[in-house]
């Protein structure tokens, strides 16, 4: 009897005194509940810290409603709301146009309400989901970045085309995002489409992407933007595409980089705003859908973060329109790939990718 | 049984295997002081301004607190549930022993993420609200397995024949696990709470899913700050982390001494 | 009083409880639904889709690509845990014999990797190895050029090392610490040459030790996937790089469950084969 109590003695004195270091200590990291309150999740970063320190204090201020932001990675987020699909905690998930597609095929996301959502109507054409499940909050473009002062010491012209990534005086120096990243996807999609292809029909675009790797010019894979950023910077490659988010960020930090919209045109990108369905807070998520699409706020997020608006009434300064996908022309001139043939397929365009290129 | 050629040979190796350890944390500490706003070796000018602005970012501190305590908990319960169970599997033979061996040591094939989504799954559809004990019991799970292997080691290390000796003297069960079992398996314990410790410390996997806003771990921080910029403020936060460490276990040494603490002779 | 050292009833279970509850509850439940999960269909337009299939494990084991993937997992974890045993040994051989504040150093300094997030410190690696990297330009000033050897097994090998190593370090340390150091005097005392003594003697005692550090190693080495996918390139693909893609990228949760689950059978197949091996060798009988 005795080693039992002693067995018992040893595991209660653990637990009590388990249980009275760990309640203080989990207390402070526990939300409080206010009285209203949205979850939002996006990413982390730059994006995170402006959105924290600029817009939603001024979201705050106006609605009264707490804004509990929840960073992570685009995907590492979906697979959270998929994840948490029978007790949604996320209220309203930002994120790019491919994973508004997979989510919204799978039935993750609510419909945008007009009644609260009110500016609908200022925004550009095609911004509103056709079915009417999320919106278009801003756009991004994705095209070629190089490092102008390798170019500049070679004695080279900036690139002007896509297909300039072909060019056999690039041999090893092109970085290539894994297709792992919506930037390889796109790729993948643009390609295909100048080849005689489309997002239904990688074949032509695989086998030209593949060429790029015979001959030798691919230098390496990112597994992710900051991995690019690093081959970038260390000058392990010279040139790749990349968003122009991306690009405008490390110029801004004073990296020699540039971006280039090539002659057949820039990829869109666009950034959706989503209202989980089943989400605890779902007049709180429609209010700051309203919020984000407004005029003011869609300048101060150009401004901040480099993001083009998409509501037509948003004015921007020259120097920034001049870098961003900005107005009904330059809009227009963006490649715009059909997203949902390329969410249907994407197990296969990686498959096949794996195989091929990153072999 | 080593002599004193021997003895200088593997100072030699040591100090050469330390080396090589320490080259990508030397790297990431040289390229914090650099002066410019992205990350480039070898840096370009000296400043500390990204220590300094890494010091306000009041969320890396809360993450790094954070961390801080779910290490200490979740190394201290798993270090203490697996000396039981290797007690357990060492010193019984009962059926099922050998399947409960391998058991144990299951978390350790299986990647993070999955047991992160698993167990993010399971959690909601129990409708458990998550908190800092969630991450917690995740990193537990982790550990448990370090716990056991190390502690297991020690114990078929050990002759049992003390505990009986102490035992026939009249020592009571806990007696004889206090003053005899546990200073001979010191080293595993040891060994399994520093493992235990920056296992969780190090964990971004099972962290990334079981995160809530107000439980975000040092290590899922940066990974999703790292999604979106590489600048020289993450080579700080990692340096100064190092820098903690090495402060900490200073003060260890000082005052215990790291190796005797391992029990090394 | 016996019965703590000699039932053979209440006492084992009563340890193993706290830990087996814990454990059953958010361990084995969870890995239960992965392991039903992974006998499920997907589509990417419908998400996982209920009905019993084998078409998960048929890709993954009978396809070539994948059987070569499965193939480098199991290549990669076995050659980190040699090289990690072969150069935690003497370190840990170094602890039993250099003074408190040398064994302090050496403890520390191998730790220190392991506080770096793994990507930073990856990043870190990506720079010594890759083109105009430390390695290269040291390489290149005494007259050797091209010796970039990022994207290579090898650069996965020794970022893996890098980490792993503290691992084998202090498991082999504790089972040398438990030698009775009486043993290897009297194997000196009747004239064994040094060699022999650690070659017969200590080597074989510290089996304990190395077995349960090269387990762990192996295991690790199997799971990691920013290692694998930044220090091996492109071309060098684990199955943690593609579970990685289908569990995230592609929300492919049963494929991804089936390759976890397949993972996990690569260790106890490591487990095995070295138990195997352990039971073989004349000194396996101190482990049971």
């Amino acid at each position: 009897m005795t080693n039992r109590r002693g067995a018992t003695t040893q595991r209660m004195t653990r637990r009590s005194l388990l249980a009275a270091t760990a309640l203080p200590l989990t207390a402070p990291f526990i939300q409080a509940r206010a009285a209203e309150e949205l979850v939002f999740a996006s990413y982390g970063g730059s994006i995170e810290q402006f959105l924290r320190k600029d817009l939603l204090p001024t979201f705050e201020k106006e609605t009264g409603i707490k804004v509990v932001y929840s960073a992570g990675t685009a995907l590492s987020q979906l697979s959270k709301v998929i994840a948490t699909k029978s007790r949604p905690e996320i209220d309203i998930y930002w994120s790019n146009d491919l994973t508004h597609a997979a989510g919204k095929a799978m039935g993750l996301f609510d419909k945008v309400d007009p009644a609260i959502v009110t500016n609908l109507k200022e925004m550009i054409d095609g911004a509103l989901d056709p079915q009417g499940i999320g919106v278009t909050t801003h756009i991004a473009s994705t095209g070629l970045q190089y490092n102008t002062e390798k170019f500049k010491q070679a004695g080279w012209a900036p690139p002007t085309s896509w297909y300039d990534l072909w060019d056999p005086k690039f041999k090893g120096k092109v970085a290539m995002y894994s297709i792992s990243v919506l930037y390889s996807q796109e790729l993948l999609g643009a390609i295909s489409r100048l080849t005689g292809g489309s997002e239904s029909d990688i074949r032509p675009g695989l086998k030209k992407i593949r060429e790029l790797k015979d001959m030798g010019n691919i230098a390496a894979f990112a597994n992710s933007p900051a991995e690019m950023d690093n081959i970038m910077a260390q000058g392990q490659a010279w040139i790749t595409y990349n968003g122009n988010i991306r690009t405008l960020l490390m110029k801004s930090q004073g990296a020699p980089m540039e971006f280039v919209v090539p002659k057949e045109g820039a990829i869109r990108f666009s950034l959706y705003s989503d209202a989980i369905k089943g989400a605890p807070h779902p007049v709180a998520a429609q209010k700051f859908t309203e919020f984000f699409l407004r005029k003011d706020i869609q300048e101060r997020t150009a401004e901040g973060i480099f993001y083009a608006p998409t509501n037509r009434n948003a004015v921007l300064r020259p120097d920034l329109a001049a870098v961003m996908p900005y107005g009904t022309k330059a809009v227009a001139a963006l490649i715009k790939l059909e997203r949902d043939p390329m969410n249907r397929d994407l197990g296969e365009w990686i498959e096949k990718w794996n195989r091929s290129i990153e072999s | 049984m080593i002599t004193a050629a021997m003895r200088r040979c593997l100072g030699a190796y040591a100090a050469l295997v330390c080396l090589l350890a320490v080259l990508p944390v030397l790297i990431i500490v040289i390229e914090s002081f650099t002066a410019s706003d992205y990350v480039v070796f070898p840096p370009s000018g000296f400043s500390v301004k990204w220590y300094v602005e890494s010091l306000q970012r009041e969320e890396f501190l809360d993450s790094a607190l954070l961390s801080l305590w779910v290490a200490v908990i979740a190394s201290v319960v798993a270090t203490a549930l697996g000396t039981l169970v290797a007690l357990a599997l060492v010193r019984f033979r009962f059926p099922g022993r050998r399947v409960l061996q391998s058991l144990f040591m299951a978390p350790l094939s299986v990647p993070g993420i999955i047991f992160g989504l698993a167990l993010l799954q399971f959690l909601a559809s129990w409708g458990v609200a998550r908190d800092m004990t969630a991450v917690i019991v995740g990193h537990v799970i982790i550990a448990l397995p370090f716990a056991i292997r190390f502690v297991t080691v020690a114990l078929i290390g050990m002759v049992a024949n003390v505990e009986l000796a102490a035992q026939s003297l009249g020592a009571s069960p806990w007696v004889v696990f206090r003053r005899v079992t546990l200073p001979l398996i010191r080293p595993g314990v040891v060994a399994s709470l520093v493992f235990a410790f920056i296992l969780s410390f190090d964990d971004v996997a099972v962290s990334l899913f079981l995160a809530t806003p107000g439980t975000m771990t040092l290590p899922v921080r940066i990974y999703v700050y790292i999604d979106q910029n590489y600048d020289p403020l993450i080579t700080a936060v990692s340096a100064i982390v190092v820098m903690v460490a090495f402060l900490a276990l200073g003060a260890i040494e000082r005052t215990l001494g790291i190796g005797r603490l391992f029990g090394l002779r | 009083m016996r019965r703590f050292l000699t039932s053979r009833h209440a006492t084992p279970w009563l340890l193993l409880l706290p830990a087996s509850v814990l454990f059953a509850v958010f361990f084995v439940a969870p890995f239960i639904t992965l392991g039903i999960n992974s006998f499920y269909d997907y589509g990417r337009m419908t998400g996982i889709i209920h009905v019993f299939t084998w078409k998960n494990y048929e890709k993954l084991w009978l396809d070539e690509y994948y059987l070569s993937v499965i193939g480098a997992t199991f290549r990669l974890s076995s050659i980190t845990a040699l090289v990690t045993l072969v150069i935690g040994y003497p370190v840990a051989l170094y602890l039993t014999v250099a003074s408190p504040r040398a064994k302090s150093w050496v403890i520390a300094l191998i730790l220190s990797p392991l506080l770096v997030s793994v990507i930073v410190r990856t990043f870190g690696w990506a720079i010594i190895l890759g083109k105009n990297g430390l390695i290269e330009r040291v390489f290149t000033a005494i007259g050797i050029p091209g010796t970039d050897f990022l994207h290579t097994e090898a650069a996965v090998v020794v970022g893996l090392v890098n980490v792993l190593t503290p691992f084998v370090v202090l498991s082999v340390a504790t089972s040398l610490q438990s030698i009775d150091p009486a043993v290897p005097l009297a194997a000196a005392s009747l004239g064994a040459s040094p060699l022999r003594v650690l070659s017969r003697v200590i080597l074989p005692l510290s089996l304990p030790g190395i077995l349960a550090g090269m387990l762990i190693v192996f295991g690790l080495a199997s799971a990691t996937f920013v290692t694998p996918a930044v220090l091996g390139g492109a071309k060098f693909k684990v199955l943690s790089t593609l579970m990685y893609q289908q569990a995230v990228i592609l929300q492919n949760w049963p494929f991804a469950a089936a390759i976890a689950v397949t993972l996990t059978l690569i260790v106890l197949i490591g487990q095995g084969l070295q138990n195997m091996a352990a039971e073989r060798s004349r000194y396996g009988a101190s482990l049971r």
